[in-house]
């Protein structure tokens, strides 16, 4: 991970025209974006997606950050907004597909294997947002809790317990049995 | 008894694993955000270049209305009508004969 003083230094390379610069900041924080992308959808394809358009915007539009010793900060608060926007634009989607389903229902699907993300995913389903980022960022990613909390805007100490609570409640979902979808 | 600091294992869910995907992930979206920053800057510049057009046309014309304001020679300035209760009072003071425009200017008749 890159110090603060080493991303603010690239976040001003990068705004007078040094374009490897931006190489350099991609690769240091798409996985932290993911994490706080993946938070909110809990759906990799659409997170994955949600930080490509994310990132790609953010970085357009660079000059706009007022603050780059805060960059990270910055980033993941453009992250959490599309994020949420995908998730209402998600919504808005199912709901057209359910009304289409009501008039013409579907075939059944066909039973698929439970891969492991998809089981990690629908465990998370019992976090909130915020132990799922702070999961997602110490689990996944590898932050420390002063990294985290400077992120989030949290204390360390809130940011402890938070990942806490959030391993013990996904280890009280992986350790249930895995349902299966009967066919009657 | 499983230690509750004990880390989860989620590798499952990272989106690169491996530095390779990483790479080809950041080559990909570091060319899209060089691009489209070329194309706002290119957007930019343009709309630059033509505020700058339009700044010197405004000024250009500024400075030919106040020219041709400055050259054109002024209207002579217009003598106020004399009030007629002046008029005829400095004439009855006086022994000098008004001629008879005068006094059809002063009475309101004049041609």
């Amino acid at each position: 991970m890159l110090s603060a003083s080493e991303v603010e230094n690239l976040v001003i390379r990068a705004r007078n025209g040094e374009n490897e610069c931006f190489s350099t900041l991609v690769r240091a924080h798409y996985r932290v974006a993911y994490c706080s992308a993946l938070a909110i959808v809990r759906a990799a394809p659409e997170a994955e997606d949600v930080v490509q358009d994310a990132l790609v915007s953010a970085f357009t539009d660079l000059e706009s950050c007022r603050e780059p010793s805060r960059f990270s900060g910055w980033l993941l608060t453009i992250v959490r907004h599309r994020a949420l926007m995908s998730l209402r634009r998600r919504g808005r989607v199912r709901r057209m597909q359910e009304a289409a389903a009501a008039e013409d229902p579907p075939e059944p699907a066909a039973q698929s294997d439970v891969l492991l993300r998809e089981r990690l995913l629908a465990a998370a389903e019992v976090l909130t947002d915020r132990q799922a980022e702070v999961l997602f960022l110490h689990d996944l990613e590898g932050w420390t809790h002063p990294e985290i909390a400077a992120v989030l805007e949290i204390s360390e100490v809130l940011s402890r317990q938070v990942l806490f609570e959030a391993r013990k409640k996904m280890r009280g979902r992986l350790s249930e049995p895995v349902q299966e979808v009967s066919h009657d | 008894m499983i230690d509750p600091n004990e880390k989860l294992d989620l590798s499952s869910l990272d989106p690169v694993p491996g530095d390779r995907s990483l790479d080809a992930v950041t080559a990909l979206l570091a060319g899209r955000i060089i691009s489209a920053r070329a194309r706002k800057m290119s957007l930019w510049s343009t709309l630059t270049a033509y505020s700058k057009w339009a700044a010197a046309l405004t000024t250009a014309t500024a400075a030919a209305v106040l020219f041709l304001a400055l050259s054109t020679p002024s209207a002579p300035a217009v003598q106020p009508e004399p009030d007629p209760d002046v008029q005829l009072l400095s004439w009855a003071d006086t022994d000098a004969e008004p001629t008879v425009s005068e006094i059809l200017m002063v009475l309101g008749d004049a041609p």
